[in-house]
């Protein structure tokens, strides 16, 4: 597993836990000049040799590069089979077996496998950790296609270990392997805890602000629909409204009662059990979904296909627009004035 | 929950007996027959299958096989006058085999909200003998994307009952009152056994001459219109060489599921219990599941948009090379009227 980590100190461990229980053999992070306390976590699981910590200096935050590196040295170093490509935030949970197990069922001739990515919704911070508090998980009916909404569905992959394994921005796609996505098949689902406090809110913002605004400022890079939503958390962190806009996204009781009771968020204690199993030095076991359970998973994924068909729709506003661009420059009048011009040229002693 | 199943039959002696007691067996609690022309000794099996009112008949004489006029009438019947919350629609030589043990558990966990859900097609190809199909024909293949194959990747649809459905030809799809699809499950596997013998093989494709609504009828018909039925058996079987190098390979995969619950049923009188289903079986059927969504549409127009952006690009890449040539020459001349 490969992980991007910057003052997370509020679930580093936990991830790491998790993800350790859950079968992955190593964990690349590149810290990225943390103080909060993130890097003492890291360097104790460095000791140990499960954590293998990059450090990298204040300044602009390189994710593509950093990514790209750590991926490909997990093949050419570490001797891995797959990567996985994460965040502090996600919690890798396999359908039906361990991650080796699920992972290693994969036909061969297959070397990318999506994941879907499921979102926790923030709740009221009470002084108790994310993972007991943050029980609750959006199932949204429709796509939100805001590419300002943290809430967007989204898909991830995770590909078999290649040495030129090129990770694009969030991890949506690998490229640079030849390799064939499975389609239909989400075997892993990514838990999602993007919002988990106000302080927490204020501190991403604030981060990703200023580590953005420098790599934007060293090179040419346009930013992407998904930063959209990290530009608002920038935006309000500076403005002090943090506070307010984690509250706001918490909601009332009456809107979360209902919220639940119209099944728009449902309850998920998947990842505090796991924790708690965890903490108890207990095995972790991932049971086979039921047909209920199947269903609903399906349910919320149709939702992934509905935001693809507006992607789709946007990619040929896109092209509508190239092509007029085209059709505004005649072949024919461009072939014309060649023709003249080389005329001209050979008339030329 | 009431469940129906709906079937055409023309001449299936050698299946439709089985096809019967299997899902009857499995908690179908009504099946809706169109007998077309059977001779074959079919529609005494289907009147020996029908006192105990599970089994309802209907007769066609007609020459043309209106298959999709007749599925959608049954479809309706079904959710009318049997009061069947869910119907599937079916083919003698498709088993239906729901992933999690019972059509209702599958059925029950749909959300109110959607109407139809999909079955993936398995498709077992065939092995000679003279043992019943079901034990001779114990593997299959890893389908193919062309549609000319007998064995290429087809999802059929289960809907919920309702008075105003129209099914599609062939069962891929499916119209009506609230019938919204879920798209990324199959509940169930369609354990589909198209070829069975030479003779059976014949048959099939020149019964579909009035109605060849398929790439692969199209192609099957033609050659046997130029005597080439040798050529289309030979694609169909596998043969013990074959079996040994495809198994290996992968593109061939031994399933006794089928073949042990009707050996079950015939010992007890029902159905043993399923084999749990792994993850190795759930990454078995998406790899079958991969080839079916290559058509769908969805796919299709994500494919067609990944095509026309490479072509402006290309497009893009020639104005501009132009262009810069445009200007170089008008330089040279510049330079050339100094």
């Amino acid at each position: 597993m490969t992980l991007l980590a910057r003052d997370e100190r509020d679930i580093v461990e936990q991830h790491l836990a998790f993800h350790f229980a859950a079968g992955v053999d190593l964990v690349l992070v590149t810290d990225h000049a943390s103080g909060d306390g993130t890097q003492d976590v890291l360097a104790r699981h460095d000791r140990d040799g499960r954590v293998r910590v990059i450090r990298e200096p204040e300044g602009p935050f390189k994710q593509r590069e950093w990514v790209t590196r750590m991926a490909r040295l997990a093949a050419t170093e570490h001797g891995a089979d797959w990567v996985i490509n994460g965040d502090v935030d996600e919690f890798w949970w396999p359908r039906g077996g361990s991650l080796p197990e699920v992972l290693g069922s994969i036909p061969r001739r297959y070397g990318l496998v999506q994941s879907f990515v499921r979102h926790f919704v923030p709740v009221r911070d009470d002084g108790r950790s994310f993972e007991e508090r943050m029980t609750l998980r959006l199932a949204s009916r429709a796509p939100i296609n805001d590419p300002r909404s943290p809430w967007r569905p989204f898909r991830k992959v995770v590909h078999r270990a290649h040495p030129n394994a090129e990770v694009v921005e969030g991890s949506h796609s690998v490229g640079g392997t030849g390799f064939v996505p499975m389609r239909g098949w989400y075997p892993l689902e990514v838990l999602h805890f993007p919002i988990r406090t106000a302080a927490q809110l204020e501190r991403k913002g604030a981060l990703w602000g200023s580590a953005v605004e420098k790599f934007y400022a060293s090179e040419e890079v346009v930013a992407g629909p998904g930063a959209a939503y990290h530009a608002l958390a920038f935006r309000d962190s500076e403005r002090g409204r943090s506070a307010t806009v984690f509250d706001e996204l918490v909601g009332t009781e009456v809107e979360l009662e209902r919220a639940l009771s119209e099944g728009l968020v449902v309850e998920d204690t998947r990842l505090r059990d796991a924790l708690r199993t965890v903490a108890s030095d207990q095995p972790l076991e991932f049971h086979r979904p039921t047909a209920a359970e199947d269903a609903a998973f399906a349910v919320d994924a149709a939702v992934l296909g509905e935001a693809d068909l507006v992607r789709v729709r946007r990619r040929l506003d896109e092209l509508g627009r190239r092509v007029a661009e085209l059709e505004a420059r005649p072949a024919n009048r461009l072939e014309r004035r060649l023709r003249a011009l080389a005329n001209r040229v050979r008339r030329e002693p | 929950m009431r469940i129906a199943m709906t079937l055409v039959v023309r001449d299936e002696a050698d299946i439709v007996g089985t096809w019967l007691d299997y899902h009857l067996a499995r908690g179908v609690d009504v099946v809706i027959v169109t007998d077309h022309r059977s001779v074959d000794g079919t529609s005494d099996i289907l009147r020996e299958h029908a006192p105990d009112g599970r089994v309802v008949l209907l007769r066609e004489d007609g020459d043309v096989l209106r298959q999709a006029e007749w599925v959608t009438r049954m479809s309706r019947l079904a959710a009318t006058h049997h009061g069947a919350d869910w119907v599937i629609p079916s083919d003698a030589d498709e088993f239906w085999w729901p992933r999690d043990g019972s059509f209702a558990t599958a059925l029950t966990a749909v959300p109110m909200r959607f109407g139809v859900v999909r079955g993936l097609m398995r498709q077992f190809v065939l092995r000679v003998g003279q043992d019943p199909f079901f034990e001779r024909m114990t593997v299959r293949a890893r389908p193919t994307a062309d549609l000319s194959s007998p064995y290429h990747a087809q999802v059929k649809i289960a809907h919920r009952g309702v008075g105003d459905a129209v099914v599609g030809v062939g069962n891929h799809d499916v119209e009506g009152s609230g019938l919204h699809l879920v798209r990324e499950w199959f509940p169930f596997e369609v354990l589909h056994f198209p070829i069975r013998s030479a003779q059976q093989l014949e048959d099939k494709f020149l019964r579909r001459a009035t109605s060849p609504d398929g790439q692969h009828i199209v192609r099957a018909l033609d050659l046997l219109a130029r005597g080439e039925h040798e050529t289309l058996l030979a694609e169909a079987i596998v043969d013990d060489e074959t079996l040994a190098t495809r198994l290996g390979e992968g593109t061939l995969v031994r399933d006794v599921r089928l073949r042990d619950a009707l050996r079950g049923l015939a010992s007890d009188g029902r159905l043993p219990a399923d084999p749990e289903p792994t993850v190795g079986d759930d990454a078995d059927l998406a790899e079958d599941a991969h080839v079916a969504l290559e058509h769908d549409s969805a796919v299709v127009a994500e494919r067609r948009c990944a095509d026309l952006e490479r072509a402006v690009a290309l497009l893009e890449g020639r104005a501009f090379v132009a262009s810069r040539v445009a200007r170089q020459l008008r330089r040279s001349a510049g330079s050339a009227d100094n």
